[in-house]
């Protein structure tokens, strides 16, 4: 356990490194820097040089480079240019938010999505209605369900379209979370949504890969109920890919759910990493890139030890891995 | 599932082919009276420029298409090369290609789309060839797995046994069990590609030199409440081409 | 249409939640496109500073709906007959911090924060202005090295916000100050708080040294950068002021809103979409084709479909805005003729030419119009859409374009924002200056004159003279002249579009 610990933090130190240091020189490489987005039009020479000095830009690439992974040993990603905040608090500042919108959804389309996905692996004229539904989902631009959605006769009247709270409100306490939860109800449905169609998908296609193995066929013929089969044998052994997609998925709703929170004006991860690229902030941009990769780490990671808590192959500890 | 797949795609691909079989208008050219509904001429009206959406739906079909082909074969030749070399050769090469591999699989696409086309300009060849440069590693591991199986087989054995040259194995013996695992992925990374260029151009970030559905709707989106048709049909032209490509891949994989 | 408390109550009732608190004070909601990062006016000329933290400012003078100055800081002033001497004297003001503003505020903003920081200022005042003397805490003097007609339209809060010295003095760089982030000013609201990506609250300062001007306790500031969103939640009652929105859009919130349209606002006005050709390369540089393309585009239709009529087609280098310098004929000769383009086209031996256009990417569609347009005469423009940052390194640094496509706004004066389009001393690696790289000693000569009489009939004359050498050379090509529409809460009024304090007179009905 120990050995796995270190060698998979191990593995995420070289990750951060490996990302930043891409960044850093994509970023340096391309046009446009960061000193327009601070200082408006008719920026003379003069002004960009002494920008350019404050922000460090002036310096040799390679002198910045040496600098900047001072900064990352000591778990410090610089200054944003636009807040004048160290960067990694900027972005941490900005994560509930989007928490708000990613574990409501993800728990929901489990929810709702593991059912009617191992439903669908049925025969029958409901299983295509299900997986109809769920491929139109699926191919459905996340940002036009999105607006859509709020255009849609019920939700149009009922639901704020945009925003996480009522800047009239200035609710505390539970009125906060109340009037946040109201405000979140659209931008969550549209990722449940999303998200549920994938869900479906994968888990069909789990269930069905085992539904051709041979202990199916034994359990049904020993007397065992089909939905007991379905969620004590096929569920467990065919659940590789499902785990692996809300792993996966863990990243996206971080970075994915950019076009979701530019629909619904909502103030979390994805708006902050459209203004940062904007204002070409390079500190900001790493790390919420940063950031984004390790929570997609972090989702692999929980979706490892999940598979190999609930198959029963690895559990028992007699496969091989 | 397949057949409908193909019935679904076959009218997309046509128009890529001949768009002139199906819409006679220049997809750019102001052609009538701008915000037309649905008419006879226009069957599915024309935009705020005046042009003729059917045009453009058409016109939008080869850059589609063109997306999710140059996005789908990167993939594949990436990823097949990966896979079939990391299982084939093991130790250090193999560990370093998966390490490489998961290096990419961790970057968030979208950022990295995002960046690459604010940075240097937004351009559809950009957008395939950075989405097949991000999204090979899930099929490199798949097709590691299924090297390292057939690795052992007696056809490959004997193969080697008989003195046959490294390359030759792969590409003879190793390449044909790679492609159940390439065709299986095709799908959902050809749909993806044409959902996440439609989200770049709702962010505004879609090549204007060419005609994309996703930017179509963005225009439209806009226009909702002038022209309904706008947003509505390149809609449901993305749903129909990413379904076509989904049913494509489910029918390969489950169907016995 | 409902309001958003009678939405908050329908939905709280409908979730069973708890009867939602009303508050009792007016909260008014503005949405704005960008956070502001920062509230520091004197170091940036950025629009999403400037819409925000104006309305926690105030400059010297403000400006009148005509952009004629009127008092704000100064309670009145006077000038020397020679024109080179300012005597200002000022209101009894406090900042925010109870502290009294004094004219030692006035000149330290000048001398160490405008004069270095705010490009804009800098550029066109800091060579200007000699001295800066304070004989007293009432009166602040300038003294300008040479006549400046345009010396008064500068001195706005947007051009030039007057920050205290005694929180600027000893905080080091004041761009990397504590300060910005929790300003203290002058103006009718104070800074509350501020969550970035989300909102800035204000509040009323209810000690305003212009008493008690508006009715609004409380001004929110939402980031909404999805247009269409905006406009929703303006319909929806969620929002109550859209500062810019679509002329297409406007038959949609009429009826719920006030439409208030301007030339100016927060960040600049007067604005002309201005096609530069780039005189460095060939085919730009040939005045054969720079004519054709001129009378190949159908600048009405640009107004038509990309303005929606609420416009108006430039009829000359300069901004009709600026009347007095305005010369209404100038472009007369350029009108829209496809055939004549053509006929200019094969007389110079131009076919199939192939040019690309740099612009912003919310220009888009000004360049499809174009294309379509240039195409019926052999024209091939390519658009090429980069976000802010590439663009202004690509037209103003690399210097890579055909054609560009920019929103040169000329200011209320033609020294503030024409001047720096013409003159050869301003090619330089400068964001829109002169973009084209036209250079002409006679323009420079002209310029020169104008900017160093105070007066107004010899400038005008001056101003004629270039606007008729550039309708002749047509170094840009000036396409149309675009208005700010805003969308304004109907129960209110006294909005003012037009200026950075927008919000300072805002009664309710």
């Amino acid at each position: 356990m120990l050995r796995m610990t270190l060698s998979r933090t191990a593995q995420a130190i070289i990750m951060v490194w490996a990302v930043a240091t891409a960044l850093f020189f994509l970023l340096n490489a391309v046009p446009g820097g960061p000193v327009l987005a601070l200082t408006g039009e008719f920026a003379d020479p003069d002004t960009v040089a002494r920008i350019e000095e404050r922000l460090g830009l002036n310096r040799p690439l390679a002198e910045r480079y040496l600098s900047f992974l001072g900064l990352l040993a000591s778990g410090n990603l610089g200054e944003s240019y636009t807040y004048a905040k160290p960067a990694l608090a900027v972005t941490l500042s900005h994560l509930p938010a989007t928490l708000v919108l990613a574990i409501p959804s993800i728990l929901m389309a489990a929810a709702i999505g593991l059912p009617l996905g191992i439903r669908a692996a049925r025969p029958g004229p409901l299983s295509g209605v299900i997986i109809a539904t769920a491929l139109v989902l699926f191919a459905v631009p996340v940002f036009w369900l999105g607006h859509m959605l709020r255009l849609a006769p019920g939700a149009s009247t009922v639901f704020p379209v945009q925003g996480m709270t009522d800047p009239r409100g200035f609710y505390q306490g539970a009125a906060y979370w109340r009037d946040v939860s109201y405000h979140a109800v659209l931008p969550v449905l549209t990722l449940t949504m999303h998200q549920m169609a994938y869900t479906i998908l994968i888990t069909r296609r789990a269930i069905r890969a085992q539904w051709v193995r041979p202990y199916v066929r034994t359990g049904l013929a020993k007397g065992a109920s089909v939905s007991r089969v379905e969620w004590r044998h096929a569920l467990p052994n065919g659940a590789a890919p499902i785990f692996a997609l809300f792993g996966n998925r863990i990243g996206w709703f971080l970075s994915g759910a950019i076009l979701v929170e530019v629909v619904y004006a909502w103030p979390g991860l994805g708006q902050l990493t459209l203004a940062a690229i904007q204002n070409r902030d390079l500190p900001l941009v790493i790390s919420v890139v940063v950031v984004g990769v390790l929570f997609t780490m972090l989702g692999n990671l929980l979706a490892d030890i999940a598979q190999t808590a609930s198959d029963p192959r690895l559990r028992s500890g007699k496969a091989a891995s | 599932m397949r057949a409908g797949g193909m019935l679904l795609l076959s009218p997309v691909i046509l128009a890529a082919i001949v768009p002139g079989l199906i819409s006679g208008f220049d997809p750019f050219a102001e052609v009538a009276a701008p915000l037309l509904p649905p008419t006879e001429g226009h069957p599915l009206g024309t935009d705020d420029l005046g042009r003729d959406l059917l045009s453009m739906l058409v016109a939008g079909a080869r850059g589609a298409l063109m997306l999710a082909l140059i996005a789908v074969s990167l993939t594949i030749l990436i990823g097949g090369a990966v896979g079939l070399l990391a299982g084939w050769t093991g130790g250090y090469i193999d560990n370093a290609l998966m390490r490489f591999a998961e290096f990419i699989g961790v970057l968030p696409r979208l950022l990295v789309l995002l960046l690459v086309t604010t940075l240097l300009g937004p351009s559809l060849l950009l957008v395939a060839t950075t989405l097949g440069l991000t999204s090979w590693p899930g099929l490199a591991r798949l097709i590691r797995a299924e090297t390292l199986a057939q690795k052992h087989r007696e056809h490959v054995m004997a193969a080697r046994a008989l003195g046959c040259g490294n390359v030759r194995i792969m590409l003879r013996h190793l390449a044909p069990a790679a492609i159940a695992p390439a065709l299986a992925v095709a799908g959902p990374i050809g749909a993806s590609a044409i959902l996440t260029e439609a989200g770049l151009s709702f962010l505004g970030l879609s090549d204007p030199n060419f005609i994309s559905w996703g930017d179509l709707i963005r225009n439209g989106q806009s226009f909702f409440h002038q022209g309904w048709w706008l947003a509505a049909f390149p809609g449901l032209l993305i749903v129909q081409t990413c379904v076509a490509f989904a049913l494509l891949t489910e029918s390969t994989t489950n169907d016995p | 249409m409902l309001n958003i408390r009678d939405t908050l109550f329908v939905a709280t009732a409908a979730l069973g939640f708890s009867a939602a608190q009303v508050a009792a004070q007016t909260t008014f909601i503005v949405a704005v496109p960008s956070d502001p990062g920062q509230f520091n006016p004197g170091i940036t000329t950025g629009a999403h500073v400037h819409a925000v933290a104006d309305s926690i400012f105030n400059g010297l003078v403000g400006l009148d709906s005509d952009l004629q100055p009127v008092p704000d800081l100064a309670a009145s002033w006077s000038v020397s007959d020679d024109g080179l001497t300012y005597t200002f004297n000022l209101n009894q003001a406090a900042w925010h911090d109870g502290k009294p503003f004094t004219s030692a505020d006035v000149k330290f903003t000048f001398e160490n924060i405008l004069f270095k920081y705010h490009s804009r200022t800098k550029a066109g005042l800091s060579g200007v202005v000699s001295a800066i003397e304070t004989p007293d805490d009432r009166t602040v003097i300038f003294r300008l090295s040479s006549p400046h007609p345009a010396f008064l339209r500068r001195l706005n809060v947007t051009e030039a916000p007057i920050l205290a010295k005694h929180i600027y003095e000893n905080a080091g760089d004041p761009a990397e100050a504590e300060a910005n982030s929790t300003p203290i000013g002058t103006g009718a609201y104070k800074f509350v708080s501020y969550s970035p990506g989300d909102r800035v609250v204000l509040e009323e300062n209810t000690n305003y040294f212009k008493g008690d001007v508006t009715d609004l306790d409380r001004v929110v500031f939402r980031i909404i950068k999805d247009r269409e969103t905006a406009l929703l939640a303006l319909q929806r009652g969620e929002v109550d002021y859209l500062p810019r929105m679509s002329a297409k859009d406007i038959s949609r919130v009429e009826d719920q809103s006030t439409i208030l349209t301007a030339t100016a606002g927060p960040g600049g006005g007067n604005c002309i979409m201005t096609v530069s050709f780039n005189q460095d390369r060939e085919l730009t540089q040939n005045s054969a084709f720079r004519q054709a393309f001129a009378r190949a585009v159908d600048r009405n239709r640009l107004n038509d479909q990309v303005l929606f009529g609420r416009g108006k087609v430039a009829n000359a280098p300069f901004s009709s805005a600026i009347g007095w310098a305005h010369d209404a004929s100038a472009l007369d000769a350029l009108s829209y003729d496809s055939a004549a383009a053509s006929a200019i086209l094969a007389e110079a031996g131009i076919s199939d030419a192939t040019i690309d256009m740099v612009h912003f990417p919310n220009f888009t569609k000004y360049a499809e119009l174009m294309a379509q347009d240039l195409a019926k005469v052999g024209i091939n423009l390519v658009s090429r859409p980069l976000d802010r940052s590439a663009a202004i390194d690509a037209i103003f640094k690399q210097r890579d374009f055909d054609t560009n496509l920019i929103s040169y706004c000329n200011g209320v004066d033609p020294e503030i924002g024409i001047k720096r389009m013409y003159v050869s001393s301003n090619i330089a690696p400068i964001p829109f200056s002169n973009a084209s790289a036209y250079s002409n000693d006679k323009i420079d000569d002209l310029f020169a004159a104008a900017g160093n009489t105070a007066d107004e009939a010899a400038r005008a004359a001056a101003y004629g003279e270039i606007q008729s050498i550039l309708a002749d050379e047509l170094p840009y090509f000036w396409l149309v002249e675009t208005v700010r529409i805003t969308a304004a809460n109907p129960n209110f009024s006294g909005y003012r579009p037009w200026s950075g304090q927008y919000l300072e007179t805002v009664r309710a009905n």
